[in-house]
């Protein structure tokens, strides 16, 4: 075998573990050694579960030896980010509030995961409650970009970001509220995919905004992000927000053809002379649009209005829904806060409940909008970030939000969004390209995505570690 | 643009969100909150129609969940 395991997707080594070509020990002591030789320096995990993860592949061993293959996730080693409730194993949403906390119950994706005989290497880091930043002042792993180490992995899914990319494990969750998955997955040259408001669920998993909360899987290649969203994607009676859709076979929608595909771009949010958006993250976006062209898609300018106001909406509903989840906390014990949390958690309490309504009325006209777009086109294209991954020294609690959101509408609309790596910045810092579709139209957004990524081939490329 | 929250007027703020703040706490959290003002009044000032609605209640009652 020419490539290292750790650096193999999903789809290549669950070909060779159902073979019996690759044994899961083998695979998942890989990743073990690597994370021990690593993970100092990029601080990808607050937890690893050597033993565990190393009894889950010992299982998964015996299981294909006899016949038992359960899938294309059997055997292989993830990791959650440390909001997913895992049975006897800390969850810590990276906050000192949570600094002790052990569920005994799994969240239903990962149990999903276990069923699928994925084999959990560990807990990654991520900003605290999914929002602070890489905040010095938490005490919890701050992770890097593998990329650049003196930039961010991006978040708040920043150890999913950074461990895919660094192959410190072969897939993994993230969360996102307002660009948790996508943001990273860009920053971090992966792929990751927020899935309709719904799809996936939501049960043991440590809430933000209830109303924006998505969850998805991160993951080197489109095919691989495919795989993992295909075993926790489903309806969960105990999940009140969960849609109860059929789930398609998303592999079925892994072709290369996206000949006749319409793909609307709303130039005029995401293509502006704004300065603060960066240059080369545009060109990046527009080689790819031309690619898909000469593919035999269609590219055409679609007008969504109300994404004007799409950044003033989604941080009053996150940051008011934060704080109400977060207010008792916040009141009688605010030093177990990290500082950019905190404060950011404070302002939500400052805004009003007409801020807060008027907040989801735009919402709802956002999404009607794009309703109304999406019966012209089948997806929508964009740059997944405004910017390449800041620098550790750039950051303080607001650094991300005076640049652009270009990931928040599609939290605010529900809409599944996918990030797929476009090019490199003339810094060599990852560029990611958003498509985005209808509501449980993931195929969709898989076949476009896939079909760039295989063309494009930049999953040929992996940062120098 | 909106003018500027008076120091005061935010503290008062602050207080009736229940947050028992410092003086230096107040002086660093009212730029986050002056940055989102603006937006926030533009936003505001939008005239929506009547059926814009904000959230819809769902009559029905699932005792499952």
């Amino acid at each position: 075998m020419t490539t290292e395991l750790h650096y193999l997707t999903i789809g290549e080594a669950s070909a060779l573990l159902e073979s019996g070509q690759l044994s899961p020990v083998e695979l998942t002591r890989a990743f073990l050694e690597r994370i021990d030789a690593l993970d100092d320096t990029l601080q990808c995990y607050i937890t690893v579960l050597h033993d565990s993860a190393m009894a889950d592949a010992r299982q998964a061993e015996a299981e294909i030896l006899r016949g038992a293959y359960r899938g294309p996730m059997h055997g292989i080693p993830i990791a959650l980010k440390d909001l997913y409730d895992t049975t006897g194993v800390r969850t810590t949403a990276s906050s000192k509030v949570m600094a002790a906390r052990i569920p005994t119950e799994d969240a239903t994706t990962t149990a999903r995961l276990k069923a699928s005989g994925a084999a959990l290497l560990g807990k990654l880091a991520m900003h605290e409650f999914a929002l602070g930043g890489p905040d010095p002042t938490n005490g919890f792993p701050l992770a890097r970009n593998p990329w650049n180490l003196d930039h961010i992995p991006g978040g708040s899914s920043s150890g999913s970001g950074a461990g895919i990319a660094a192959g410190l494990c072969m897939g993994a969750l993230g969360s996102c509220t307002g660009g948790s998955i996508r943001g990273p997955a860009a920053f971090c040259g992966i792929a990751g995919i927020k899935a309709t408001y719904g799809r996936v669920s939501r049960y043991g998993v440590v809430p933000l905004s209830w109303t924006l909360d998505h969850c998805g899987p991160m993951t080197w290649t489109v095919e691989d992000s495919a795989i993992m969203l295909q075993v926790i994607a489903g309806y969960d009676p105990r999940d009140p927000t969960s849609g109860n859709a059929p789930v398609p076979d998303y592999s079925a929608s892994l072709v290369e053809d996206i000949s006749g595909l319409r793909i609307g771009v709303p130039r005029h949010f995401f293509f502006t002379d704004d300065p603060t958006i960066d240059k080369d993250t545009l060109a990046a976006v527009d080689g790819a649009l031309k690619m898909m062209e000469d593919m035999g898609a269609h590219v055409e300018e679609i007008n969504v209005p109300m994404l004007e106001h799409a950044g003033a909406a989604q941080p009053v509903i996150m940051l008011s829904e934060a704080f109400a989840y977060h207010r008792s906390n916040l009141r009688s014990k605010p030093e177990l806060f990290g500082e950019m949390v905190r404060a950011r958690f404070r302002t939500g309490g400052l805004f009003s409940s007409s801020d807060y309504v008027q907040a989801q009325r735009v919402r709802n006209v956002l999404k009607r909008e794009f309703a109304d777009a999406l019966k012209v086109v089948d997806v929508v294209a964009s740059p997944t970030m405004s910017n390449p991954a800041p620098r550790f020294d750039e950051m303080d609690a607001m650094t991300t939000s005076r640049v652009p959101s270009f990931t928040g509408p599609y939290n605010l609309t529900g809409m599944p969004a996918i990030s797929v790596p476009c090019g490199f910045t003339s810094a060599g810092l990852p560029v990611g390209l958003q498509i985005a579709g209808k509501p449980f139209d993931e195929p969709t957004v898989f076949r476009a995505a896939y079909a760039y990524q295989q063309r494009a081939r930049l999953f040929e490329q992996r940062p120098a570690i | 643009m909106p003018e500027a929250i008076p120091l005061e007027d935010f503290r008062a703020l602050t207080k009736r969100a229940g947050l028992d703040l410092t003086d230096d706490d107040i002086e660093s959290l009212k730029p986050m909150y002056d940055h989102y003002a603006e937006p926030i009044a533009r936003m505001n000032a939008l005239e929506l129609d009547a059926e814009d609605l904000a959230v819809v209640f769902p009559p029905g009652w699932d005792p499952e969940v």
